[in-house]
């Protein structure tokens, strides 16, 4: 890998951590779902420094260059993400399917009896 | 399992979403020839006077803050009967297309099954149903019927009754939250419950939209049916009857 891409992704990596920082700051992000993104972060930034292991994995996935691995792995990390956050969305649905069965048969209370 | 079931304790639950042009005749003619059975309605949060009109005709009245969905108000009602001590809950649309003449048929069933289905195709229908929905209800009935063994000839009829065993699961287990359909009769019929079906007759809607009206719910409830009932088979019922029976 040539020196800018190392430099950008060292550049890129810094500013999305402090985004993140930010957001958990100001109470936007929940400091249990900023650690999946601080490590995603952290290991864009590792691998700027450090290219020996991401030449590694491209030499064992026979891929031509590291860039390539980079994607890669970025896209299979934003697909499972993205799946991860569907499972929460279902989750949060069936709490509010829950909750506003609750509210609904507290409302009957009154009517009998 | 019980010859000597008799239900005591008879709860009519209807789902309604903006139902204020239907709900009060099918209230009227609901409790006019069921005085001794309460009826609840489960207002999913419409936007008209639904829940006020069902007040006003006697009716218990379960208001939902946000939409619920008909699968998600159909199991309010499960919860409400469940947590009141219910023997029966009959299920019937606000919409009239459900002539409550026939809740005494699906009753009467009761006493012989667990789950019974008031069919529209069991008895003369003369219910105008576009060729392509027909085929789907067909091809899902039949379906159900391969799975479960049985003649199932309607698996999109809402209206039901169900006994304390089976409504009870619903109530504290999972119920679908949009069409309830052969995957639950298939559900049903898994964990040992005797399914049976009478003949009902059933009405054009008289006013408002039906719940799988236009294409894409259509299509929806094409591709969503299918994958539900295969989802339906690869769960493990629990032995929530033998639980109920001790």
């Amino acid at each position: 890998m040539n020196v800018q891409v190392r430099l950008l992704s060292l550049i890129v990596s810094i500013l999305f951590i402090a985004y993140v920082v930010f957001l958990v700051r100001n109470r936007k992000l929940r400091e249990t779902d900023s650690v999946v993104w601080i490590l995603a972060g952290l290991a864009i930034f590792v691998l700027g420094v450090w290219v020996k292991p991401l030449i590694w994995v491209t030499d064992l996935i026979g891929a031509k260059f590291p860039v390539s691995t980079l994607f890669f792995s970025g896209l299979i990390f934003l697909t499972f993400i993205s799946l991860w956050m569907t499972t929460r969305i279902s989750g949060l649905t069936e709490q509010v399917k829950e909750l506003a069965q609750q509210v609904a048969l507290l409302s009957g209370e009154d009517d009998k009896d | 399992m019980t010859a000597d079931f008799k239900p005591q304790r008879v709860v009519i639950v209807i789902p309604a979403r903006n139902e204020e042009a239907c709900i009060g005749p099918v209230l009227k003619n609901t409790t006019g020839l069921y005085p001794d059975y309460d009826v609840v309605v489960i207002d999913d949060a419409s936007d008209d006077g639904t829940g006020e009109i069902a007040r006003a005709a006697g009716a218990i009245v379960l208001r939902a803050p946000v939409n619920l969905g008909y699968g998600g108000a159909v199991q309010a009602g499960f919860k409400y009967a469940y947590a009141r001590d219910y023997d029966l809950v009959i299920l019937l649309d606000a919409d009239g297309q459900h002539d409550p003449r026939y809740v005494a048929d699906l009753v009467e069933a009761s006493l012989e099954f667990d789950f019974v289905i008031g069919s529209r195709f069991r008895g003369e229908a003369h219910y105008d149903i576009p060729p392509v929905r027909r085929a789907g209800m067909k091809v899902f009935s039949a379906i159900a019927s391969a799975i479960t063994g049985q003649r199932i000839t309607d698996t999109s009829s809402g209206f039901q009754a169900l006994r304390r065993e089976v409504f009870g699961m619903f109530a504290t287990t999972h119920y679908p939250v949009d069409f309830p359909d052969a995957d639950t009769i298939i559900w049903i019929a898994r964990h040992g419950f005797r399914v049976g079906e009478v003949p009902v007759e059933m009405h054009q809607r008289v006013a408002g939209t039906s719940m799988i009206s236009g294409l894409t719910s259509s299509l929806k409830y094409a591709l969503k049916m299918p994958l539900s009932i295969l989802v339906t088979l690869l769960r493990i019922p629990a032995s929530h009857r033998e639980e109920e029976a001790e």
